[in-house]
């Protein structure tokens, strides 16, 4: 566990801001440049957490698997478009995710439920082996999540799972911080509202 | 356990290591598009050059158009203009006619002194004698226009 984390959550989350990727700009411009290895490090740093925010949005493994693959598949065939302007790499990468996702549902016309929290979604680890009834709480946890508007969604992803600081969710979502910092409010509210009156 | 503990645990969420590899080498198989916003930008200025220049003739054409029609208006027909005074014209336009009318006052003043002078000069010295017509003719008074007129209405 690591310094910030032993902190108190609200601490943890007021100080602790999803690192970038050391040298991140020159990585990004050799990318720019063509050079696959230069993505292959921003693939290995970013993917964890775009996969995350994708399964957590769709919650099917196949689906999450396919999405994810799609949003690095895209941002690596137009990467010569992406313009550096002080921002994580994965900023980016959650416009292009939050887009596919919307395709997707636009695509199936599905809403999520209960039993499509894959299990395999926690197995990536063998170390992590998660119980039954922890599982079901995760499950809930994300079931939750899933019902509240899909930018509710994506300022509790950011903030709350991914640690990112407040202007690059803003600028993830094309919003002003202010903007984010109010529907992170409402969206923590709404979610203890439907966790705790058991409303899903 | 607190909301955002909760919310944590879903940091456990990851991607198996085999789909991770083959996702990773599938992705980095492919080659980056060729620079697509540069493109873009690039069909944009020649659709700008294209519909500017059509634009800017067209605009030369009317702008030619409109200067032709004021020259010709002006050179055909005469063309009243804001700048110039409508009295001042008028009070020159009186003037000239007051020069011409002494200046015919001058010439008629000479041509009677003319004839005065010729005719005191070529009267002969005897001067027959006058006829009853004539006669009659010199003692008439001055004809007016109206007594003349009715003498050649009868």
């Amino acid at each position: 566990m690591g310094v910030f984390e032993r902190l108190n959550p609200v601490t943890y989350y007021l100080f602790y801001t999803f690192p970038m990727l050391d040298g991140e700009h020159l990585i990004i411009q050799s990318a720019i440049g063509g050079e696959s290895s230069a993505f292959g490090l921003l693939y290995d740093h970013y993917q964890p957490q775009i996969y995350r925010f994708v399964a957590i949005k769709v919650g099917r493994r196949e689906d999450v698997e396919d999405l994810t693959h799609q949003v690095f598949l895209s941002a690596w065939q137009n990467i010569k478009s992406y313009t550096h302007r002080g921002f994580p790499f994965s900023s980016w990468l959650y416009r292009i995710a939050r887009n596919q996702i919307a395709d997707f549902y636009r695509a199936r016309r599905e809403t999520f439920s209960f039993e499509e929290v894959d299990a395999e979604l926690f197995a990536h680890d063998p170390k992590i082996e998660l119980a039954a009834e922890h599982h079901a709480v995760t499950a809930r946890v994300m079931q939750a999540i899933r019902s509240l508007p899909p930018e509710h969604q994506d300022v509790l992803i950011m903030r709350f799972v991914e640690d990112l600081a407040v202007r690059d969710v803003a600028e993830a979502l094309g919003k002003s911080e202010g903007a984010v910092k109010v529907m992170q409010h409402r969206a923590v509210k709404s979610l203890k509202d439907i966790l705790t009156n058991d409303l899903i | 356990m607190t909301l955002f503990e909760e919310i944590k645990k879903l940091r456990a969420i990851g991607a198996s290591r085999e789909y991770t590899e083959k996702s990773r080498r599938l992705i980095l198989s492919h080659t980056p598009h060729a620079h697509p916003a540069r493109a873009e930008a690039f069909a944009f200025f020649v659709r700008a050059v294209r519909a500017g220049s059509t634009a800017l003739v067209s605009g030369a054409f009317i702008i030619l158009l409109i200067l032709g029609g004021v020259a010709a208006s002006r050179f055909f027909s005469p063309v009243e203009f804001g700048g110039l005074e409508n009295g001042a014209i008028k009070a020159e336009a009186d003037l000239i006619d007051i020069q011409i009318q002494l200046t015919e006052l001058g010439e008629y003043k000479e041509e009677a002194l003319v004839h005065a002078e010729s005719t005191l000069r070529t009267e002969p010295l005897l001067k027959p004698a006058p006829t009853v017509t004539e006669q009659k003719k010199s003692e008439k008074k001055p004809v007016t226009l109206e007594a003349a007129l009715d003498i050649l209405s009868e």
